[in-house]
Order: C-alpha cells, then sequence, then structure tokens
C-alpha cells in the first residue's frame, strides 16, 4: 500500500502546486489520475516515485517512510512509463532494452534472462524480442518500455499519458494488456486526459484541482454526480453523454455497453 | 553607446583590445586595459550578469600567472601574464553580452563573408541547446526510474553517463532527416542571396571609432618600440 | 515543346536528396557536445573533450568535403566561445577548425581500416583530431602568454594526450549507436547511388481540369523498395477544401502529402509516374522553393521545423532564404502573427514556449511565404484534447477567415471531421473513396477498410443500423448524436 501523507509541494517560488493531498493506493487497484493540465497530476506521480521530494508531508510504502530513497531505489518496487518512451531506449534489440532494468538492479545474468522473457511474454513482446527499438511504432515502444518496468518485479506501475498520440487499435490493445497486467496483480496508476479510458477501465478515478485531491471514487460518481466537471477541466466520456440522453438508461461505461442497452432499449436481441 | 555600435564594430573593437594586450608587455599599461574593460562592462550595465564568467576567467587568469612563476618566470611575468589574459579575453564577453546574436550572423555574414551555412549552424545549434538540456534531465530520470543510480566510482558514473547520453543522441539524430527535409522546403541555400532582418551596415560613429581604434594602435606600437609600454 | 499524350507513363527519376544532411546531423551533435560538458562526470577536472568528440562523430557519419568540415570546426569554435566554454577564445578558432579538418583527412583517407567488422575511424579521428587539436591550442597559449617552455612539454602537452585517450573511448561509444540508427533507416548509403535525375523541360505539361492543385495518374516508387507506395492516385483538390486524408499507417498518406510540396520527386529518392499539377504548374517543371510560396507543409515532428532562437527570426526564415526585402519580411511577419494568435511573443524566445505556442511557430512560419495550400502531417499527435481543440479551431479560422485551402492527415478522425468538407481514404497506396465525410465513413464500414478510426459514437450508429434501426441523421458527433437520440424518443 502506498499513502501519501498531508503532503504540500511547490517549487520553492512560492507558488503552491498541492496543499495538503493525502492519498491512499492499495494493492491491486486501477486508478486514473485526470485534471487539468498544470493542476499537479504529473507531480503526484513524480513525488511517488521519488523524482520530486515534499516540501512537507510524508510517502509510506506498507506504513513506513519511503521519503528518503531516490527514484532509483523506488524503482524496486515501483515502475514509471513516460510519456515518450523512445526517451529511454537506446541498446541495439527489444531484449537487451528490457534488460537494462534487471542489470541495473544487480540481478545475476540467469535472473535477468528470466525477468526479461517473462515480461516479454506478459506483453506479447516475443516476435519483437530482436527488434531494433528506435524503429518501433509508438504502441510497441509503449509495451516496450512496460516490459521494462516489469522485468524489475515491481508491485505498482505507473504510466504518463501512454495513450496520447495512438490510434483506437493501439489504444485498445495497451487498456487490454494493462488490464490483463492488473488482473494479475499489478497496482496501476494512470494519468489520462482520454475520459473514455476513464471510463471504460479505471476502477476508480482521483482528480486533481484546486491544489489538493478533489475527487476520489468510481468514474460512474464522478461523470454521474458531479457538478464541477468542466470547472476541473474534465468532460464526459461519449458513452455517458449519449446514455445520459436517453431517458431511463443506465450508466453506460463504454460505448459497447450503449449499444448494448439501445438494442435492448429498441426492442431486439443483443 | 556601446549599443549603438554595429557588430562589424565591436569586433574590431575586440582584435584591437587584444591586440593592444599582446603588444604591451609591462604591468601597469595592461592593468589600466583590464580596468578600462570592466569598467565598459560595468557602464554598458552587464557587470552583474556576468560577474560568474569573469570570476571563473579572473581565477583561469591568477592560475596563469602561478604556472608562470612556477616555471622559473619573474613576478613581473606573472603579472603580464595573468593581465593579459583578463585582457584578451573579457573583451569577448563584453562583445557578445552587448550584440543580439541576429545581428552579429548578420554581420559574420554579409561583412566578414563567414558562409550563411555556417551562421546558421551556430544559431541553430544554439536553439536546441536549452531543448537538449531539458531533455538530457528527462533522460536522466527516466533511468533513474529504471535502476540508475548516481553513485559508484568514475569508472561506473562514466558507463552510466552513457546511458543518458546515448538516448539522448539516438533521440536527436532522428530528427536530423526531418530537420534536412524541412530546410529544403524552407529555401535553404538556394541560389538567391540571403537577406537580413538586421541592419549592420556601420553609420559615421562607427567608423570614427575604427579609426579611433587604429590611431590608438599606432600610439600603442611606437609606445612598445620605445620600451614604454 | 513536346506533347504528352499518357501521363500515367511519364517517370521522373530522383536521387535521395539530403545535400544538408551534414548540416543537420553536425547543428545537433554540436548542440549535444555542448551540453554534455555541462553534465559530464570528471576525474580532478579532467573530461573527455566532448566537442570535439561530437564533430568526430559527425564528420565520421556524413563524411563532409575539406571546405565542410573546415564550416564544421569554425562554428564548434564559435559555440564553446559564445557559451563561455572557452577559456581562450583565440586558441579555439584555431584550434577547432584544424581538429576538424584533421579529422575529414583521416576519414577521407583511412575509412578502409577496419577491425572484427567495425570501423576504426572513431577511434583513430577521437585520438588523433584531439592531440592535433589540443596541441594547437595549448601551443596558441603558450606562445601568446608567454609560459614557460618546462609547463608546456611536461605539462600541457601529456594533458592533451591523456584527453585525446578519453576521446579516443567516447567518441566510438557515441559513434556505433548513431551508426547503426542510420544504417537501420537506409539514410547514409544512399550517398552512394548513382541514379541519373530526370528533365521535363522540354515537355508541354498541362493539367486536364484547372484546380487548384490536381493529381493524375500519379504513381510513386522508392529506390530501395519493390512495391510503390502510390498506386495511380488520381485527386483534385479544390480552393477552400477542407480536406482530412485518412488511411492505416503505411498507406501512402505521409507520400502523397510529399507530392504536393514537391518533395516527391525533388527530394526523395525514387521514380514518379504520372503527374502533379500546382496552381496548373507541373511539379516536376518547378523546383521546391518556387512551389513553397504556393503550398505550406508542417511535418508531423515540428519541433524539428525550428531552428532560430526568437519568434521572429524563426518565421522570417524562409523569406531570408529567399532574400526577400527587411521590410517586406517585418510587414509578413506581423500578418503571420496575427493570423496564429501569438502577437504578443514576437520578440519571445523559443526555449520560453509550450508545445502548443512552438506548434502555432511552425505554422506562422509557414504562413509568411503566404501559400494558398497548408498541409499538416499528423498534426495533433502529441497534443492533448485541449491543445488538439484549440489547433483545429485555429485551422478552421485559417480556411474560413483567410481563404486557405487546408489538407491534413489524420488518425484521429473526431477531432477533424466536424470542420472538413470533404475526405479520401487511401489503402495501400490506392484512393478509395474520395467524397463527403458520411460517404467515406459509411464506405470504410461497409468494406471493413480501417475500421478502427470510424468515430466510435458513429460506428454504434451504423452497427445500430445494420441490425436494422433507424436512428435519424447520421451521428457525426456526440452533440449531433445526443440531438438525434432527443428526436428520436
Amino acid at each position: 500500500m502506498l499513502e501519501m501523507k498531508n503532503v504540500n509541494f511547490d517549487y520553492g517560488n512560492g507558488v503552491p502546486i498541492l496543499k495538503e493531498v493525502n492519498l491512499t493506493i492499495g494493492e491491486g487497484e486501477f486508478i486514473g489520475l485526470g485534471g487539468r493540465n498544470g493542476c499537479g497530476k504529473t507531480t503526484v506521480t513524480r513525488l511517488l516515485m521519488g523524482l520530486e521530494k515534499p516540501v512537507q508531508g510524508d510517502i509510506l510504502k506498507d506504513g513506513k517512510s519511503i521519503i528518503k530513497q531516490d527514484a532509483s531505489i523506488r524503482s524496486r518496487f515501483i515502475g514509471y512509463v513516460f510519456q515518450r518512451p523512445e526517451r529511454q531506449m537506446f541498446r541495439p534489440t527489444v531484449a537487451q532494452e528490457i534488460a537494462y532494468g534487471p542489470q541495473q538492479l544487480g540481478m545475476t545474468k540467469k535472473e535477468t534472462g528470466e525477468a526479461v522473457a517473462e515480461a516479454m511474454e506478459a506483453a506479447g513482446l516475443q516476435k519483437l524480442a530482436y527488434a531494433y527499438p528506435p524503429n518501433l511504432n509508438r504502441g510497441e515502444k509503449q509495451r516496450v518500455a512496460i516490459a521494462s518496468a516489469l522485468a524489475m518485479h515491481t508491485q505498482y506501475l505507473i504510466l504518463d499519458e501512454p495513450t496520447s498520440g495512438q490510434d483506437s487499435t493501439e489504444k485498445e490493445k495497451l487498456m487490454m494488456l494493462l488490464t490483463k497486467l492488473n488482473d494479475a496483480g499489478l497496482t496501476i496508476l494512470l494519468i489520462t486526459h482520454d475520459m473514455d479510458i476513464l471510463a471504460q477501465y479505471c476502477k476508480r478515478v482521483i482528480v486533481m484541482g484546486h491544489q489538493t485531491k478533489y475527487f476520489d471514487g468510481t468514474p460512474q460518481k464522478l461523470f454521474t454526480e458531479c457538478d464541477e466537471l468542466m470547472d476541473l477541466g474534465l468532460t464526459r466520456p461519449q458513452s455517458v453523454t449519449l446514455s445520459m440522453a436517453v431517458a431511463g438508461m443506465k450508466y453506460c461505461k463504454s460505448m459497447a455497453e450503449f449499444q448494448d442497452e439501445m438494442i435492448k432499449r429498441l426492442g431486439g436481441n443483443a | 553607446m556601446i549599443k549603438n555600435m554595429v557588430p562589424v564594430t565591436k569586433l574590431i573593437a575586440t582584435f584591437a583590445f587584444s591586440f593592444w594586450a599582446l603588444v604591451m608587455h609591462t604591468t601597469i599599461p595592461l592593468i589600466i586595459l583590464v580596468a578600462a574593460e570592466l569598467l565598459i562592462l560595468a557602464v554598458c550595465g552587464n557587470l552583474q550578469r556576468n560577474s560568474k564568467a569573469v570570476g571563473s576567467l579572473a581565477v583561469f587568469a591568477v592560475f596563469l600567472g602561478f604556472v608562470q612563476l612556477l616555471g622559473g618566470g619573474s613576478v613581473e611575468s606573472a603579472y603580464v601574464t595573468g593581465l593579459r589574459m583578463m585582457a584578451m579575453t573579457v573583451v569577448f564577453i563584453i562583445l557578445l553580452t552587448t550584440t543580439r546574436l541576429q545581428d552579429l550572423t548578420a554581420a559574420m555574414v554579409t561583412q566578414i563573408k563567414i558562409p550563411y551555412e555556417y551562421a546558421f549552424m551556430f544559431t541553430a545549434a544554439l536553439r536546441f541547446v536549452p531543448d537538449f538540456i531539458a531533455e538530457s534531465k528527462a533522460v536522466q530520470e527516466a533511468q533513474a526510474c529504471r535502476g540508475l543510480s548516481v553513485k559508484g566510482n568514475v569508472f561506473k558514473r562514466m558507463i552510466n553517463y552513457m546511458s543518458v547520453i546515448q538516448p539522448l543522441m539516438l533521440k536527436s539524430l532522428s530528427r536530423s532527416e526531418t530537420m534536412a527535409l524541412s530546410l529544403e522546403l524552407r529555401g535553404f541555400g538556394s541560389q538567391q542571396r540571403h537577406s537580413f532582418m538586421s541592419n549592420v551596415q556601420p553609420n559615421a560613429m562607427d567608423y570614427g571609432l575604427i579609426g579611433g581604434m587604429i590611431l590608438i594602435s599606432a600610439v600603442v606600437i611606437y609606445l612598445r618600440i620605445h620600451g614604454i609600454v | 515543346m513536346i506533347q504528352i499524350h499518357d501521363i500515367s507513363k511519364l517517370e521522373f527519376h530522383h536521387r535521395q536528396g539530403g545535400q544538408f544532411r551534414w548540416i543537420t546531423i553536425s547543428t545537433l551533435m554540436l548542440a549535444i557536445g555542448t551540453i554534455l560538458h555541462l553534465v559530464s562526470p570528471s576525474v580532478a577536472g579532467i573530461t573527455p573533450n566532448w566537442t570535439i568528440a561530437t564533430y568526430c562523430v559527425a564528420i565520421c557519419l556524413t563524411k563532409p568535403t575539406y571546405r565542410q568540415a573546415l564550416g564544421i570546426g569554425l562554428v564548434a569554435a564559435l559555440v564553446n566561445v559564445l557559451t563561455s566554454k572557452s577559456g581562450f577564445p583565440y586558441g579555439n578558432l584555431i584550434s577547432e577548425p584544424i581538429g576538424a579538418l584533421s579529422c575529414a583527412f583521416i576519414v577521407h583517407h583511412f575509412s578502409f581500416l577496419r577491425f572484427r567488422g567495425h570501423s576504426l575511424l572513431p577511434v583513430i579521428t577521437g585520438i588523433i583530431s584531439t592531440c592535433l587539436s589540443g596541441g594547437v591550442f595549448v601551443t596558441i597559449l603558450k606562445f601568446v602568454m608567454d609560459l614557460p617552455m618546462v609547463v608546456y612539454t611536461a605539462g600541457m602537452l601529456p594533458l592533451v594526450g591523456v584527453i585525446g585517450l578519453l576521446n579516443g573511448i567516447v567518441t566510438p561509444v557515441m559513434y556505433y549507436p548513431a551508426l547503426r540508427l542510420f544504417v537501420s533507416r537506409g539514410v547514409l548509403d544512399s550517398l552512394e547511388e548513382q541514379m541519373v535525375i530526370s528533365d521535363h523541360s522540354q515537355f508541354d505539361l498541362k493539367p486536364v481540369q484547372e484546380e487548384l492543385i490536381s493529381l493524375e495518374h500519379v504513381s510513386y516508387i522508392y529506390n530501395k523498395q519493390k512495391i510503390p507506395v502510390l498506386n495511380d492516385i488520381n485527386l483534385n483538390i479544390h480552393e477552400g477544401d477542407f480536406l482530412v486524408i485518412a488511411g492505416e499507417s503505411g498507406s501512402g498518406k505521409s507520400s502523397l502529402c510529399m507530392t504536393l510540396t514537391g518533395a516527391i520527386p525533388h527530394y526523395f529518392g525514387g521514380v514518379m509516374k504520372g503527374m502533379v499539377y500546382v496552381d496548373g504548374k507541373a511539379t516536376t517543371q518547378t523546383t521546391i522553393s518556387d512551389l513553397a510560396c504556393h503550398v505550406g507543409m508542417m511535418l508531423d515532428d515540428y519541433d524539428s521545423q525550428l531552428v532560430a532562437m526568437t519568434v521572429e527570426e524563426e518565421i522570417a526564415f524562409s523569406l531570408e532564404n529567399q532574400g526577400v526585402n527587411p521590410k517586406i519580411i517585418k510587414e509578413a511577419i506581423t500578418s503571420a502573427l496575427d493570423k496564429v494568435g501569438l502577437t504578443e511573443y514576437r520578440t519571445r524566445e523559443l526555449s520560453k514556449l509550450s508545445g502548443g505556442q512552438r506548434q502555432r511557430l511552425v505554422i506562422a512560419g509557414v504562413l509568411v511565404t503566404n501559400p494558398d495550400i497548408l498541409v499538416f502531417d499528423e498534426p495533433t499527435s502529441a497534443l492533448d484534447p485541449e491543445g488538439t481543440n484549440a489547433f483545429y479551431k485555429l485551422i478552421h479560422t485559417l480556411n474560413t477567415r483567410y481563404g486557405h485551402t487546408v489538407v491534413i492527415v489524420e488518425h484521429t478522425l473526431e477531432a477533424a471531421l466536424p470542420y472538413a468538407n470533404r475526405m479520401v481514404l487511401i489503402d495501400h497506396g490506392r484512393i478509395l473513396c474520395d467524397s463527403d465525410v458520411e460517404t467515406v465513413l459509411r464506405y470504410m464500414y461497409d468494406t471493413h477498410i480501417y475500421v478502427s478510426a470510424i468515430p466510435h459514437v458513429f460506428a454504434c450508429q451504423l452497427n445500430l443500423e445494420e441490425m436494422g434501426y433507424n436512428l435519424g441523421s447520421a451521428w457525426l458527433s456526440t452533440e449531433l448524436a445526443v440531438q438525434e437520440l432527443q428526436e428520436v424518443q
């Protein structure tokens, strides 16, 4: 379990970014993190990862403070997938690239080999094991970055806008991969601007606003009961807007669900 | 007044001051020269901003003076070495902080006849420097999240540094093709003469100053021949 | 003038361009060398000389002429002086060109030296150029500062040797990954292409229809490929169009954009058949420069199009290259800034702009030559939803208020379709459907081509329609769908 207790953060120039942030991430959760640009959502993940230090407050793992551990130490249990994964790639093949993390952690050659094979299988990269990373497309690069984190046997995985710039098919593939990993026990924290992803895949949504944690609950609650969506820089997912336009229809978290509901409505079989 | 000087005048002034520093070989005149340069820098309002650069140049100058002493030179020659160093390098700081980069490149191409491609490479390289600095920080963070630590002996740190340099280099080089195409699409290197937005033609004041510097150079040479400076 | 009866058989051959590759690679490497100095680990203040190492890598990769190498050395020295890395500018201004020239000399004469299949050039140039450049530098310093000989021989020269050895290590470490990158993209060996470049000046080429842009039977195959990337394309673009080009990756969308700007056939290496007419002129009979006054393009990696330090200089770049009068340039800048809404940023430095502002700056740089047609290749891939909306609002203004014809390659169709009047579906180099948005989307659905790009709301309606339900007019956006749903009830 990861916790942030009473965390305050600013860059030292007097402009507060985060005030009194309290949040708990339980194991096995699939959390979406949203909010307008500059609301502090990326800062929250950076604080959790150890890339920034809070000005006040504490960060705990399973009850013990980890605030003194920097990112390279926290990488043993938290993985971070950046928005632009090509920034970290420099090895000649995908397999060697994924091996970088385990090697930095000091695993033996045998352990590294096993970890890499497992990670590639989990991310569906077996066919690309000998591919040259800079020439892969965006979605494949993201999966290599995810596999690189998985190979380090992390319990938590933070992803910063992993689907930005990708087309529908790639987005779906990526989200299915994350769902599969979550089902297997990996805790996922996903920063995204994509409302459809928040609704369809995330089981819990945290919205940052007004320099603190403004909303923490299910996507359904956010999109149906919260009045301040626009204020927080959010919109409704397409499926929710459409289901709300039909009198008496239940909350639909995806277009597939909406379609099924429409079929029921119009009196046919699904 | 310095701000109204055209770049080519300032370039000539830079060489003039350096020339005088070379010719002079006694302490007092060199002290006057360095003081004059620092005064010019202060008058332009740039002393504060460049104090760090001036400071490190001063340290290097003192270091050279010591080297001179250790190597068997006299105390006077040590002073001369240090002061000459200061005189020849502070003047570059004056040149660079009082001249806009686009004016400098315009002068280099139109008046000093440096080919435009070189001037372009110069400004383009500088344009990428802030981007790459940010990028190198981002790469360092990404690798830290994969377990890269900054501790360890020098060899380990050098090897770790490679895992920051190589991704940075690969990402930047993968833009070189797009950049080359973009240059062609924007007419770079076409046969027409390249025009410049900046106007760097010298006016009467500039010619006057240049004339003055030639005069002072003649005086300095004369004084040197007679052993005064 | 020779008449052409069957335009689809007329060929135009070209070798891979890239005469400025040495400039772009050297520029990027020098910038990297500059920042490496800032964060390099060191032993007692001794570090490899990153400037020399990076220009050696650049010279080994691009094999420039001696004149070009001299320029690289000179620029390296200037960059050092400007970023205050130079302790003694005069020394650098002489030593770096000498280092670069020696590197070029070694590259031209000793490239046969290999060890286990790998070139030894980076190691050799790393050591020798550094020692030569460093040696010249300390020699100049010694004579100008009148330093004692013993310091020179026992201190400075050995130091140069040590740094030379360090460079002999870091230069190959940077060179081999870079070489691998370029070889994997097939870029460098194109220098050896011996192809003849066609000349169409004696042909009388006129378009069949008078349109803004017309493509007649255009096919294109890259030099190293076996399958054509464009196959018998026929397309007419009318004034004021807002055209969206859709297709899977690799279907030929980017290549189609390249034909509009003249990069195909004048920049890329390959054979073009058929003809592209821009404003009545055949592109094989004009140059890329001339076409830039009609067609402006924003490439998908827009950051690599930015080359200047301030907003003003960036926008002025294209006009300065054409030798336009400075007064006219200043007016053109004002008008371009006005169109994209960046007027108050005129003298701002590039590094202080946000991503969305930089993109608008690239657009301004394209608008300044007053092209009628604007082409964008996947412009929103790096933007968030807010940025995407702002971008399309701007393009819509340019299209409706200022009359520019817009061609956009996009895979997030939801964002572009509200503004588009026309759409084209490309698959494997062929245009399968060219019509209004709804017709093309339906075509995609019916033929199962690129179905995943159909906006999900409309796809849902199409699914329901297929099952026999009628839900009113097309749900081309969420708002329209809500309207229709409320009416149907």
